[in-house]
């Protein structure tokens, strides 16, 4: 802590406050110069963040797909399930959370090895870390519903198409058996 | 001149907040006035259950009517529509709906004020946030002076109450904080208006060196006086007791007096005495060697002026405005935003004895000039005596 100075005849807490403040300032800036580790070093020289970014393989637009799912109608819902590129997201997904997932770790340690060399932790890094963590979790909870969802559709299709053959089969039954 | 204080609650057995202040305002305006107070039968201020059985009491020789509240708060149908309209976009209709849920819902009692106009001249409503005051200032504008008490809360911004804060024939704000929030919010400048806060009376003597006996405590301590609650700032508090100890050699303790609805951490040097009697009260302030203020909403913090009046310096949340403005106004405290602030000007407090006895000389200063009870009731009488010239 500086010296704050102080007329004590005629306080004027605002001044008090600024020199207090003044000091925080002056410990913050003070930090990495007062004890530099290799880490910090490390942290200081390295190239940021080293994580191969996921490769995006083409997607199939909207508009294709429609073309495609128009022109395989005849075909079984089976075969729909096989040749629709539903894994290709899917890839994609995990791709990108696995990103997500190793960029999280890096920052964690990042933030733990500054409160190990620091001595302290600031409430707000915690905050910031538990809405990180909690931001990644809600990403990973969302996509994961999304996946679901779109494995639901297309059960709920190939089961429609299902009804609708064994209604046929049905009809085309009763007309022999009736006849 | 005969004058009706509406509240929502009120008796002896009720400590702190508007209902204390406005109790204290009853009992000190008598000697002017013939007062009387239209209230609620709650004492309870989650529920509003009927407790008062007597309709028309004495409470310290002053004349009590209590009304009946109709419904009592169902607090999760409450917490619902609040969230709602906290967090969404809605209606005038949701914030009456939100305003009747949060109560005291007591119909004969804004029924009575319509019926009795005439019988007083005017109606003094406390705490704006509550069912009484919408609707009483509604029935009597003309006739209302409404003491807001109010906090930096989401609930002055709404709409509702912008209009309310334009009705009333005069404000009485506990702060200049205070004031400028309100004005902002409503732009109700043109409402006469009076800064006037609440006093406090300070026992001739104390009796700390038996108080610490009695509760062996050393006399190297700072206290925290008030309800330890989460809305108190008390978790920081503790957050940052904690590693004030662990970071400096310190031998200082922690004395928290109070009610608590918060788990209080185990702690050697946090020593919690719980709910004092106001002789105790006042001992533990004045062998303490500061206040501690971590709350972030005050409209006014009554004990920061006891502090202040024992000449004891205060240390605030600087989050909180309207402490903030009243350490800056009267010299005689302190205040933080994070730890590394709390951090300081705790050494700095706990290391000069001198700035702690001038801080505490201009905090007893402050106090006289603004909060005895005699300028207190000056203000009241210049506020009224300048409407009835309107």
């Amino acid at each position: 802590m500086n010296d704050i100075k102080i007329d004590y005849d005629n306080i004027n807490v605002a001044d008090i406050m600024k020199q207090i403040q003044a000091d925080d300032v002056v410990f913050e800036n003070s930090i990495p110069e007062e004890s530099p580790s290799p880490e910090d070093n490390q942290a200081s020289s390295e190239p940021s963040l080293q994580i191969p970014e996921p490769e995006y393989l083409p997607m199939v637009s909207s508009k294709k797909k429609r073309i495609l799912l128009k022109l395989m109608k005849p075909f079984s819902p089976l075969i729909k399930l096989l040749i629709l590129p539903v894994h290709q997201e899917l890839r994609q997904t995990v791709h990108s959370l696995d990103y997500t997932n190793r960029r999280l770790d890096y920052t964690n340690k990042r933030l733990d090895s500054a409160v190990i060399r620091y001595g302290c932790l600031d409430i707000t890094m915690e905050y910031v870390k538990l809405l990180h963590s909690l931001c990644h979790n809600i990403v990973v909870e969302l996509t994961k519903l999304k996946i679901e969802e779109e494995g639901m559709r297309i059960k709920l299709r190939i089961i429609e198409k299902d009804f609708e053959l064994l209604s046929r089969k049905e009809k085309a039954l009763e007309k022999k058996v009736f006849k | 001149m005969k004058v009706a204080f509406v509240v929502q609650r009120y008796g002896l057995e009720i400590s702190g907040g508007a209902e204390l202040h406005c109790r204290w305002v009853t009992e000190h305006m008598k000697k002017y006035w013939d007062v009387e107070v239209l209230t609620t039968r709650a004492l309870d201020y989650i529920s509003w259950e009927n407790h008062y059985s007597g309709s028309d009491v004495l409470v310290n020789d002053i004349r009590v009517r209590r009304f009946s509240v109709a419904k009592p708060r169902d607090p999760e149908r409450f917490g619902k529509i609040q969230n709602f309209v906290f967090e969404n976009e809605h209606s005038e209709e949701d914030e009456i709906m939100w305003l009747k849920e949060e109560g005291p819902f007591s119909p004969d009692l804004i029924d009575y004020i319509k019926g009795h106009v005439d019988d007083y001249n005017y109606f003094i409503f406390f705490s704006y946030r509550y069912y009484h005051s919408y609707w009483g200032i509604q029935a009597v504008p003309h006739k209302s002076i409404l003491v807001p008490t109010a906090e930096h809360d989401p609930v002055v911004n709404l709409k509702i109450f912008k209009e309310l804060f334009r009705k009333p024939r005069g404000i009485v704000f506990n702060s200049l904080e205070e004031k400028k929030m309100i004005n902002t919010v409503s732009g109700n400048e043109n409402i006469p208006a009076e800064v006037v806060g609440v006093g406090a009376e300070v026992p001739e003597e104390v009796f700390s060196k038996q108080f610490c006996q009695k509760y062996g405590i050393k006399d190297n301590y700072v206290i925290y006086i008030g309800r330890i609650d989460i809305n108190k700032g008390c978790i920081e508090l503790f957050d940052f007791f904690i590693r004030y100890k662990k970071e400096t050699s310190s031998n200082i303790q922690l004395v928290l007096v109070g009610s608590t609805v918060l788990k209080i951490p185990i702690h050697p040097d946090i020593i919690y005495l719980g709910f004092l009697s106001e002789e105790e009260k006042f001992s533990a302030l004045d062998k303490a060697l500061l206040l501690l203020m971590p709350s972030f909403y005050e409209s006014l913090s009554m004990v920061t002026n006891e502090a202040w009046a024992l000449g004891k310096p205060v240390l605030a949340n600087a989050r909180c405005e309207v402490l903030k403005g009243q350490c800056e106004r009267s010299s005689a405290g302190l205040y933080y935003k994070n730890y590394r602030e709390f951090k300081e000007a705790l050494m700095l407090f706990l290391g000069s004895s001198r700035l702690r006895s001038s801080m505490g000389k201009n905090g007893r200063k402050y106090f006289q000039d603004n909060y005895t009870w005699g300028t207190i009731e000056k203000k009241y009488l210049s506020l009224l005596k300048r409407l009835e010239k309107e």
